[in-house]
């Protein structure tokens, strides 16, 4: 009979066959009990299932809301003359950019470069080209929208209004700003020439009782400080749900808002870029090589809806994913608990043969984990075809604080999410199983070979 | 071989004594039997003698060694190496062919895949379970599986195999077999047995008999009750 001696350990050397081993023994025992197996897998696809849908569910959500902000108020960003936001000045329009526009003719709004009251050095400070042209040598950034903007009251028959006006360049802006939602007319080019048209939101019409077509006149006070007023025709109305902005804002061509505030400076760029992401870069040039103005994030303007809402979104699935790992990690536990200390005596026959702790243990962790594996994939699956089947033509949702409107989310299922729904239930799985674990392994041999009899 | 063994269970006015000064020598390559009415401490004598538990006074010496003196991780090595247990209860995996569950030790003391299957057919050949080897324990009969709970055992080729027990599910001709290959393997390989039973009729087949009572040994047969030092088991 051969002999070794007590120090060789040749399970420790062998790692490599050892994991492979466990995970084999692992495979073998998930099929032991079937019924036991897919009740614990069903509900761990359950929970992966669930925080999927749920985080897709979330991010459509986030997604509605801004492409909302984007698409309808700032673009990607905005560009201000520097220091403007922070700034509280009596006449904000003198800190506005001068000579900014483009001068070529493409441009058509017909900015004189020469505008009156521009004094020499000021325009030195900036290298040749204006504001505009920097802009859009920003390899980012797709198109500018110079705006202003001003408080003016609005008058239809004996009925004045306090609104927000907001010049802009309605034929440019009209293909990047496509969430206006018009619930009746159209831009303001769509009864003829935009610089007599005037589009406002719904809440705004409906007060002042005015339709697509009908004369509205503007009051406004020039940066002179005299009072001007312009009469336009209403040729769009537009309800984008943000009730903050469909209660106050209207638009009409830039041009005629400098006429009207008597000005040919510009308040500021809005930017179309390739996308949310291109952001930082687009800040970084611009900080390079347009110093005289700040660089804004949309989601920094629309901090109150865009950014309020994404933090509120997200510290809900928080405490709803933890919720739900909760649920998972107690509609396993039970399960996993009883079907270990059915294999007690199993557990004690192999210690009494010499299988150590350790690799109990370890096999055991891999079982749990690999039934959380396979959960997690399960879930996914079964949210993929159901995202791809009943969710596929969107949610209708009711409208959401400060919204108007009803919105349909559609599911936004991201690569980070698959990871997440895979990760966190098998994670759960294996958490909820290390405590009977633990319990079975701690048993000494005798316990365990006395439980099952 | 022990000395002076004292065991109890519980504490303080619900202690129970079980093992009372037992003095016991298992020698290598002899079949030793305990018997023992139900409750004597058969499977707690088995459990030290196992090296499962410590007893609470006493000494074990196993291959010259105070078990005392080791760690869990030199005990979980002897029972790996040296010892083989087997139960009533088989308690084989269930999920694992007769095959697997044999060779289910082997990769831990080293043995190559290859190897492993070797020395497993190898060991099914000496229980007679070859033609069984794929198949899983739900498909063999009782007699069977504590077959191949024995093959487990014996493909590590320890020094001593305990079985508490073996028999006590079976009925009694599948209870001869399994003796009777106890036997074999001690004639052929020089493996020593301990055993426990209820079945007087398998003591014939032991070198050494004892009998536990109210916490003492009484042997009946062979030379146990030996407290010179050295030896086996
Ligand atoms: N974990 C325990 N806690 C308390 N008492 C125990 C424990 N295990 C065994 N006993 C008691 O110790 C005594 C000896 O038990 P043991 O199992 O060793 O007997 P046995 O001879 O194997 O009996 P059987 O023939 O029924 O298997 C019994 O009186 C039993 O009730
Ligand atoms: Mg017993």
């Amino acid at each position: 009979m051969e002999y070794r001696t007590l120090s060789s350990n040749t399970s420790r050397t062998r790692m490599g066959v050892t994991i492979t081993t466990w995970i084999h023994l692992a495979w073998r025992s998930l099929f032991r009990n079937k019924r036991r197996t897919f009740a614990s897998l069903f509900t761990v696809a359950f929970g992966a299932a669930g925080l999927l849908i749920y985080q897709g569910f979330n991010e459509g959500i986030m997604n509605q809301y801004r492409e909302n902000t984007i698409r309808v108020r700032y673009g990607h960003g905005q560009v201000f003359p520097k220091g403007y936001l922070q700034k509280k000045v009596e006449e904000p329009w003198k800190l506005w950019l001068e000579n900014a526009l483009q001068s070529s003719p493409t441009s058509g709004q017909g900015q004189s470069v020469d505008a009156p009251g521009v004094s020499a050095p000021e325009v030195a400070s900036s290298p040749n080209l204006t504001v505009e042209e920097r802009l859009k040598r920003v390899p980012e950034v797709q198109e500018v929208f110079p705006r202003v903007s001003f408080y003016a009251f609005l008058m239809k028959g004996g009925i004045t209004l306090a609104g927000r006006g907001e010049g802009v360049l309605s034929e440019r802006e009209s293909k990047f700003f496509s969430a206006m939602n018009f619930v009746a007319g159209g831009d303001l080019g769509s009864l003829g020439d935009a610089k007599t048209g005037l589009i406002l939101g719904k809440g705004l019409a409906d007060s002042l009782n005015v339709k697509v077509g009908e004369p509205l006149t503007i009051l406004a006070q020039t940066v002179n400080g005299q009072l001007n007023g312009v009469e336009l025709a209403v040729t769009g109305i537009f309800h984008t749900g943000s009730k903050e902005f469909d209660d106050t804002f209207f638009r009409m061509e830039l041009p005629t808002a400098q006429s009207l505030i008597d000005t040919q400076r510009v308040e500021l760029f809005s930017l179309a870029t390739g996308g949310v992401e291109d952001w930082p870069k687009v800040a970084a040039a611009i900080r390079e090589t347009i110093p005289e103005v700040d660089a804004e994030p949309f989601d920094e303007l629309d901090k109150v809806y865009y950014r309020n809402a994404v933090e509120f979104l997200d510290a809900q699935f928080s405490f709803i994913r933890s919720i739900m790992l909760l649920i998972v990690a107690l509609g396993i536990f039970n399960t996993i608990a009883t079907g270990l200390f059915e294999r007690a005596g199993e557990v004690g026959a192999l210690r009494a043969n010499g299988e150590s702790r350790r690799r109990v243990f370890a096999i055991l962790s891999v079982e749990s984990a690999l039934l959380g594996l396979l959960g997690g994939l399960l879930g996914i699956a079964v949210a993929v075809v159901l995202n791809a089947t009943v969710l596929a033509r969107g949610i209708p949702m009711p409208p959401g604080p400060g919204i108007t409107r009803q919105f349909l989310i559609f599911l936004e299922i991201q690569p980070a999410h698959f990871a997440q729904a895979l990760m966190l239930p098998a994670l759960t799985t294996l958490i909820a199983s290390i405590m009977p674990i633990r319990r079975l392994v701690r048993m000494s041999i005798p316990q365990l070979l006395r439980t099952n009899l | 071989m022990t000395e002076n063994l004292h065991f109890a269970y519980g504490e303080g006015a619900a202690r129970a004594e079980v093992l009372k000064g037992i003095d016991l020598r298992v020698e290598a390559g002899i079949m030793t039997c305990l018997v023992g009415p139900s409750g004597s401490g058969k499977t707690t004598l088995l459990n030290i003698l196992g090296l499962l538990e410590p007893p609470q006074k006493g000494r074990v010496n196993f291959v010259g060694r105070d078990v005392r003196q080791l760690s869990e991780r030199e005990l979980e090595d002897l029972r790996l190496r040296e010892l083989g247990f087997v139960f009533q209860a088989f308690f084989l995996l269930p999920t694992l062919t007769v095959i697997e569950n044999t060779t289910y030790f082997l990769p831990s003391l080293g043995l190559s895949r290859a190897e492993s299957r070797d020395r497993g057919m190898e060991t099914l050949a000496r229980v007679g379970l070859v033609e069984h080897a794929h198949k899983l324990p739900r498909e063999l009969s009782g007699g069977q599986r504590q077959r191949v709970a024995i093959a487990r055992a014996l493909a590590k080729r320890p020094k001593v195999i305990l079985a508490d027990e073996p028999t006590a599910n079976l009925d009694r001709d599948t209870s001869d077999t399994i003796v009777a290959a106890f036997q074999e393997l001690r004639e052929k390989e020089g493996v020593s047995f301990v055993f426990s039973t209820h079945d007087h009729h398998l003591l014939s087949y032991a070198q050494s008999v004892h009998m536990l009572h109210q916490g003492r040994l009484v042997t009946s047969k062979g030379r146990g009750a030996d407290p010179a030092p050295g030896g086996e088991g």
